[in-house]
């Protein structure tokens, strides 16, 4: 219970459970620890232990350490290398799109009396919806031939737009399957942050005659700006990950052209069979989500 | 007196009624066990749940069929199988696909319980399957599978439009450009990663091109025949919808069906949404026949069985399901119940008058299969899938125009022969 430390004065060592209370406490949170440890942690680890291994799984008898083997095969792969890319664009163009229209679509329905919780249910709606069943409704949406969308646009006198068969188009299209789901995520952070708001600055900049676009820009943007980080974290996590979506969609084509690097992890898994590839793209993964986290997270602290 | 003739009155009625258990036990010796059966969905899969119902009836074994889409269904049963406590212990496969589950130690061997007379009703006729179409399901003698229907590619076209099937790439050619000007559809293909290297092989093979060599080392997609099947797609391609990079084959069927299209290249499995009397305009007017080829008409070939996992506990009660589902009479009754789209592999059926009568491209199937050189395997190796996939990739690049013709059968063939 005491040491002597170098000074030669003596102090008490601090106990682990300092009362009844911290033992009850940390039997309270152990099954939850133990459950996130053995769900989270130990996946983590064996992925990475695979990662420098190289194990085909129909032969699983005859893995073999690799040492960074699966990496070099990694950053020499083109496939894979353009799915980095792909990934970076799509997780890109989604989050920050889908940023600008949840702050516009919670700034116009902030401004309404009549109608907000219909409009609210209404626009978080395509939460709702499983990623799968998303890529799936869009692929119609979106078909050459069959599809309302070009229908539309016929309608409106124009010819007809190849959404998913062209390779440029076929990106474009995934973005905004995504963008419409997970503009809804942005619409009810900003929107209750806009509810929170103290009403006070933004009269006071009416009165002194600020136009909407300043007093949104000056005042309202400042206070929305810790929630928007925590929501552009959140969202550039899932965008980076996205895997349903994109696979129901267009099954990363046509060609390579909408193959991401969780579709990437999968074929090389399951179609590949090299679960050492496999492994090493997740760890990449793991490791460009954790050091944009920090970076997000340590920004956050700064301008609190 | 009177107890002893209770006593034996009570003992007579005891013995009756173990012996009626024992009779109903064996005669459903199975009963009670529960299997999971994971297969594609399509036709036969909802008849295949009905008929799991009768059996039942007949067996007390109960089979719960789980149905997932075609281009999911092998990632979901290798996910499955290669983890230690699957659930599945029935699969339908196709036989491209029993080299790696045969490696990965995945599936067993069938033939044990082919032998047994126990298990085997004599009135099944196992020989009314041909020896090719078993062989197609053996790797290292072992049966992996048994076959109950095999698929093919034919080219249909609607007879308001096109008044004779084209015999040649040139005349397909000609009557795609021809119809598209006319304002109609010249061509419709399946061209997404699920199928579009079935349509390149197609072209490749009635070209009189390999695609790999014997012994599955090389790649040939470096020789002129190889060459001129990419060129004749793509060119083949303009005329065709443009989505059809994104199709698969229902897509393609449904469009068909909808009475725009001259032409498609189709399977046998959709005729029966081509000539769904519901949905179909063009149930009078559609037409089938062998896709033409430069030197040969010919269309790759491949056969669906049902297979039994290592995880299975009960391999014996899989077998009987297994056996109940492809005997004939069974195998007839979802011929027509498919509308035809079931090709079975019983010579009986193929060859059968009615059926033959009923669904026309029938004959059509039965030339691709009977006729040497009329029809190809995929090859049998455990990067099938892998290989398959980077060429249906390579071959949407080159009809999307991101890659030349050469640049995509190059990049193809490097990337093959590398997996190889």
């Amino acid at each position: 219970m005491e040491q002597v430390m170098d000074s030669g004065v003596k102090q008490k060592k601090r106990k682990l459970f300092r009362s009844r209370d911290d033992k009850m406490m940390f039997a309270m949170l152990a099954p939850a620890v133990i459950a996130v440890f053995v769900i989270s942690i130990v996946p983590l680890v064996y992925t990475f232990y695979l990662s420098f291994h190289n194990y085909i799984l129909t032969k699983p008898q005859e893995i073999s350490f690799f040492g960074f083997g699966n990496f070099i095969r990694v950053f020499s792969d083109s496939a894979i290398l353009e799915s980095i890319r792909n990934t970076l664009i799509f997780t890109v163009c989604s989050v920050s799109i889908s940023l600008v229209v949840g702050v516009a679509l919670a700034s116009l329905i902030n401004n309404v009396t009549r109608g907000k919780t219909f409009f609210r249910i209404v626009i978080f709606t395509p939460m709702m919806f499983s990623a799968v069943v998303v890529g799936v409704i869009w692929r119609f949406l979106f078909n050459n031939e069959m599809g309302i969308l070009n229908y539309l646009v016929q309608c409106l006198g124009f010819s007809r737009i190849n959404w998913l068969g062209d390779a440029k188009m076929a990106m474009v299209s995934a973005i905004i399957a995504d963008v419409w789901q997970w503009s809804s995520y942005t619409f009810i952070l900003a929107l209750a942050a806009m509810e929170a708001m103290d009403p006070e600055p933004i009269e006071a900049a009416t009165v002194d005659g600020a136009s909407a676009v300043q007093i949104f820009f000056r005042i309202k943007f400042h206070a929305l700006l810790p929630v928007l980080e925590v929501a552009a974290m959140f969202r550039f996590i899932w965008a980076f990950r996205s895997f349903d979506l994109i696979y129901a969609l267009t099954n990363g084509g046509p060609g390579t052209a909408t193959e991401t690097m969780a579709l990437e992890v999968w074929r090389q898994a399951f179609t590949r069979y090299d679960v050492g590839v496999s492994s090493a793209i997740s760890v990449l993964m793991f490791l460009i989500l954790t050091v944009l986290s920090i970076a997000i997270l340590k920004n956050s602290m700064k301008s609190d | 007196m009177k107890m002893k003739k209770k006593v034996l009155a009570a003992a007579f009625m005891a013995a009756s009624m173990m012996l009626g258990i024992t009779a109903q036990a064996e005669e459903k010796p199975y009963e009670g066990v529960e299997l999971n059966f994971l297969r594609h969905s399509g036709y036969d899969a909802d008849w295949m749940a009905e008929k799991a119902e009768d059996f039942y009836e007949e067996t007390g074994i109960r089979v719960n069929i789980e149905q997932v889409a075609y281009s999911d269904s092998h990632n979901k049963f290798v996910v499955d199988a290669s983890s230690a406590g699957g659930t599945y212990d029935i699969y339908a496969t196709t036989e491209y696909w029993l080299p790696e589950f045969y490696e990965g130690g995945w599936i067993i061997d069938l033939q044990q319980f082919v032998d047994d007379p126990a298990l085997m009703n004599e009135a099944y006729n196992i020989e009314d399957i041909p020896e090719s179409m078993l062989e197609l399901n053996r790797i290292d003698g072992k049966l992996l599978a048994i076959p109950w229907k095999f698929n093919s590619q034919m080219l249909v076209y609607n007879t308001n439009m096109v008044q004779q099937a084209p015999a040649s790439w040139e005349e397909l050619l000609e009557e795609a450009k021809r119809q598209t000007e006319a304002g109609n559809m010249g061509m419709t293909l399946a061209l997404s990663k699920a199928s579009a290297m079935d349509i390149y092989l197609n072209l490749l093979y009635q070209n009189g091109g390999t695609f790999l060599s014997e012994d599955l080392k090389t790649c040939y997609l470096d020789t002129e025949e190889a060459k001129e099947a990419l060129e004749f797609l793509v060119a083949l391609s303009a005329y065709a919808s443009d989505g059809s990079v994104n199709n698969q084959w229902p897509e393609t069927a449904t469009l068909f069906s909808q009475g725009n299209v001259a032409m498609a290249y189709t399977v046998n499995t959709q005729m029966g949404n081509i000539l769904d009397p519901e949905k179909s305009e063009v149930i009078a007017c559609t037409a089938v026949a062998e896709q033409p080829g430069p030197v040969t008409a010919c269309a790759t070939s491949s056969t669906w069985g049902l297979c039994i996992t290592k995880n299975c506990e009960n391999p014996e009660a899989a077998f009987l399901f297994i056996e109940y589902i492809t005997e004939a009479e069974n195998m007839r009754e979802l011929v027509e119940q498919t509308g035809g789209s079931t090709n079975p592999v019983r010579t009986s059926l193929l060859n059968d008058e009615k059926l033959v009568g009923e669904y026309p491209w029938f004959s059509v199937m039965s030339d691709i299969s009977s006729q040497d050189g009329h029809t190809f395997a995929y090859p049998k190796t455990t990067q099938c899938t892998s290989i398959m996939e980077i060429l249906a990739g390579h071959v949407q690049e080159a009809v999307n125009g991101t890659e030349s013709v050469e640049e995509a059968l190059d990049n193809a063939k490097t990337e093959i022969e590398a997996l190889l």
